[in-house]
Order: structure tokens, then C-alpha cells, then sequence
């Protein structure tokens, strides 16, 4: 299916890289590397020229931490993406929010895309994607709070409750008038899981591509792959890939990154091996 | 009493060290309440129940029942406490709570400033056999589990300490493994 994403279209057979832009001083992989407004700037111009064809700019880490409210998630996101939009027209530009009034905001400045990721927690947030014409990732988190660890969570089955929680979430969105190329789905790995559960999702992520709705994943360097090869953060890139290789071949639309050559390199390779991409050159025994 | 802790279930073993203390203490305490008891015979269980559809996701039952029943065996009858009028309660009864989640910064639950004042007075409590006075609202925001049964078992009867097996809070929940006994 054709996925519109704000003003940007992308046909059938395209996956597309989602840069990390982290708008923060505490996110668990760069730690605040691009925290200051240039940094995270330089860091856009450096995914643009890789390739990335999203960038999700998020203003508050996933864990835990200082609460930050909605006036100051909007400091520092609404202004960055205003200068990300008339920098780069081409680029989809992604806000990480489960705020309304924040995703109210960066729509205003130029958002292409809302990134709830969270779950629905704040059921206005398909409101608004559907007031500015934009697109919006359904996620499954268990219903978690936002910004909380999984704590024993059980699921009697991990991978029928996220589709049924992100496909009730998109059909929402549907109903109040959300494009529906322009909804897409994600089973949230790590988000109110456990490592096995979220081994699971991706073992499983087919059944999840099978529904038809486009599915985003976010594996990148995440402590489900920590745990599983035993890796602090830094030394998860391998473990990230593989999963990745597993995603793409289940057909796997959006890949949320942070290394955007190295997942690119990995999804086409699987892409060609699934019968889905061209190789780039076609020499050897055809000359 | 034990934690409900999910790495007790033999699914969720791994090479992690953190827990083998844990699980050696588990395995003396629940040696020590199935002693001389028949294969057959019920144990009571106090736990935590499922207390909103969102929070089943699909389950049958309690997560912590699942727990109790691997640790036992499949065959031990465990009746939920407390018992509905007309039954007898057993008189050996395997109690699954922890104090706060909130010790540190990768404690589940985050670092909270009142969680190890709570876990000290609560440990105090423990052993002295009861739990009465105990802020069991500031415990559901310490992410405390299985406190509100485990005070209603106490409360029961005239419980004393016999054993205190294991007290650590290692993830940055608090654990203890604890024995009671009472007179009557």
C-alpha cells in the first residue's frame, strides 16, 4: 500500500529509514549528544545525507526521569522543527509525542507524522493528526503509563494483543478521518515487555505485516537485544541488525534508527533476498 | 512469604546472576512449607488479584497464581485467601509480596525518595508479624505487590518470624523471604 506521510508519498516496495533526532539531554543512547538546538541540527543534515528519508525529533526520553511538561516539550521540539521544515522540504519530519497539544503545535510548524508512542494515551493526539492531514504510528505499549519501565507484565499472547490493540487504534483514528495511507502500526518492542515478549514480536512480526497495515518497528540498540546478547548500550549494533534482517524480511515498512547506512544496508540486502528490490548492479554472469 | 518475582519461572531463567540468591532462598522456604505436608494436601495463597480488564491482557488468571502453582507443582490444590465463607482456610499458606519497586534509577518503578524509608519501616513490621498502620496507599505508589492480602493473612492470627531467609533488594525491589508461624 502506498503510505502518504504528510506532504511525502512512497510507493508499495519502499522501506524507509526513520533517523533518530533526539531533542534531549538524557536519551539512553546518545545521552545528550544532540541536545543543544545546532547539534541536533547537524545531526538531521548528517541522516538526510545517508539516506534517511524520516526523522523522528523527540523531545522527552522514553524512561523514566525529571518530568517534563507540555510547554516545555514544545520548547524544544516546535521551534527545531520549523527549521528542519524550510531546510528540508523533501524530508518527512516525525514528532515523538504523545501529547495533543504538543502534536497540535509541530503540526502547525510543519510536521508530517505523529509518533504516539505511548499507545493512545491521549485520545486527541488522532484528533489532531486527522485535523492537519498528517500521518500517526499506532502503537502497543499494555497500556502502560507513558514514561514507565515494564513491570511483570504478562500477555497471554504478546503478539495478539498488540495487533489488536494498534489496529483498534488506527480503525479509531480512521473513523475520525485520518488518511488511511497514512496510518501505520508498531508492536513497540520493549514498550510494556519484557525481553521475551518482545523476541516474540519479532519472531512473529509477520502476523503483524499480514493485516495489510504498515508496520514501523523501533529495534535500535533497545534493552531487549541488550539482554539477549548480554551488551550495554554501544555494543548493541549486531544484535540491532539481526533483528532488523528478521523485521525486513516479515516486511517491515519503517525502521526507527539510529545507525541509518548500516539498517539501510541490511533491510535492502533482505528486500533483494525476498524478491522485493532490484540489486543495485547486475553485472556478474549476465555481461 | 516470597516475591512474586516472574525470574523465579523456569521460562525466565537465564545466566543472570542476580537472582540465584533469591532462588536458593525460595527453594529453602518452600521446603520448609510443604514439610511433612501431603502431595495432595491445599495450600492457601494470598496474592494480588487482576483488578481491571486492561490489566489481564487475555489471562486466565493472576500472574502470580501461574507463579505459585510452577513453584509448587501443578498437582498442589492452592486456595485463594481470603477463603469464601464455608470453607476452612489452610493451615499453611504461601503469601507473594515484595515492598517498594522505587529503590534506584533502574528500578522498575524509578527512584522515589520515600521507597527505602518504607521498605525499613515495613521490613520492622514484618517482623514483628503484622502489618497494621501500614500507608498501603503510599505502598501502591511504591509499586509494593501483595501487600493488602498479605496484612489480611496477618491479621488473621497471631503470626510470629521463624524464619528470615533473604532480605535484599537487588533489581531495586525490595525482596523478602520470610517464614511465619503462629500458636494456634
Amino acid at each position: 500500500m502506498t503510505l502518504k506521510l504528510g506532504r511525502h508519498e512512497f510507493d508499495d516496495n519502499t522501506p524507509l529509514m526513520m533517523a533518530i533526532v533526539n531533542r534531549t539531554p538524557d536519551s539512553f543512547f546518545d545521552k545528550g549528544a544532540t541536545w543543544a538546538e545546532d547539534k541536533a541540527f547537524d545531526r538531521v543534515v548528517e541522516v538526510a545525507e545517508q539516506g534517511a528519508e524520516i526523522v523522528d525529533i523527540g523531545g522527552i526520553k522514553a524512561a523514566p526521569g525529571v518530568e517534563i511538561d507540555a510547554a516545555e516539550e514544545c520548547r524544544r521540539v516546535v521551534g527545531f522543527v520549523a527549521r528542519v521544515r524550510e531546510a528540508f522540504p523533501h524530508l518527512v519530519i516525525s514528532v515523538d509525542t504523545w501529547r495533543a497539544e504538543v502534536g497540535r503545535e509541530v503540526c502547525e510548524a510543519g510536521a508530517d507524522l505523529l509518533n504516539d508512542a505511548w499507545g493512545g494515551v491521549d485520545p486527541g493526539l488522532a484528533e489532531v493528526a486527522a485535523q492537519y492531514d498528517v500521518a500517526l504510528v499506532c502503537t502497543h505499549t499494555g497500556g502502560v503509563t507513558p514514561r514507565t519501565r515494564p513491570h511483570r507484565i504478562e500477555y497471554a499472547d504478546v503478539m495478539v494483543d498488540a495487533i489488536a490493540a494498534t489496529i483498534g487504534q488506527a480503525e479509531r483514528a480512521l473513523s475520525l478521518g485520518v488518511d488511511r495511507r497514512s496510518l501505520i502500526i508498531d508492536p513497540a518492542h520493549d514498550f510494556g515487555k519484557n525481553t521475551l515478549h518482545s523476541l516474540e514480536i519479532t519472531r512473529r512480526l509477520g502476523e503483524m505485516t499480514d493485516t495489510g497495515w504498515p508496520v514501523l518497528v523501533s529495534l535500535s540498540n533497545k534493552d531487549f537485544v541488550g539482554e539477549t546478547l548480554d551488551r550495554p548500550v554501544g555494543e548493541r549494533l549486531v544484535g540491532t541488525l539481526a533483528a532488523t534482517a528478521i523485521c525486513a524480511q516479515a516486511g517491515a515498512r519503517i525502521y526507527r534508527v539510529h545507525q541509518v547506512p548500516e539498517t539501510r544496508q541490511v533491510v535492502d540486502m533482505v528486500w533483494s533476498i525476498a524478491g522485493r528490490r532490484q540489486p543495485a548492479t547486475l553485472v556478474r554472469g549476465v555481461s | 512469604m516470597l516475591p512474586p518475582v516472574p525470574a523465579l519461572m523456569q521460562r525466565y531463567r537465564s545466566a543472570a546472576p542476580v537472582f540465584t540468591p533469591l532462588r536458593h532462598a525460595v527453594g529453602e522456604a518452600l521446603t520448609w512449607l510443604t514439610d511433612g505436608l501431603a502431595d495432595d494436601a491445599p495450600l492457601g495463597l494470598a496474592h494480588d488479584v487482576l483488578d481491571s480488564p486492561g490489566a489481564q491482557r487475555g489471562l486466565d488468571h493472576a500472574p502470580e497464581r501461574s507463579l505459585a502453582m510452577e513453584l509448587l507443582g501443578d498437582s498442589r490444590p492452592l486456595l485463594s485467601l481470603p477463603a469464601v465463607d464455608g470453607v476452612s482456610t489452610p493451615n499453611r499458606v504461601l503469601a507473594l509480596a515484595n515492598g517498594s519497586a522505587c529503590r534506584t534509577e533502574r528500578a522498575p518503578g524509578f527512584l522515589h525518595e520515600r521507597a527505602e524509608d518504607f521498605d525499613r519501616d515495613l521490613g520492622t513490621a514484618l517482623r514483628r508479624g503484622g502489618l497494621s498502620g501500614l500507608d498501603l496507599e503510599l505502598a501502591v505508589t511504591l509499586w509494593c505487590a501483595g501487600l493488602r492480602p498479605l496484612a489480611e493473612v496477618l491479621a488473621s492470627r497471631q503470626w510470629r518470624l521463624s524464619e528470615d531467609w533473604y532480605d535484599e533488594a537487588p533489581t531495586g525491589v525490595q525482596y523478602w523471604v520470610m517464614g511465619f508461624e503462629c500458636d494456634s
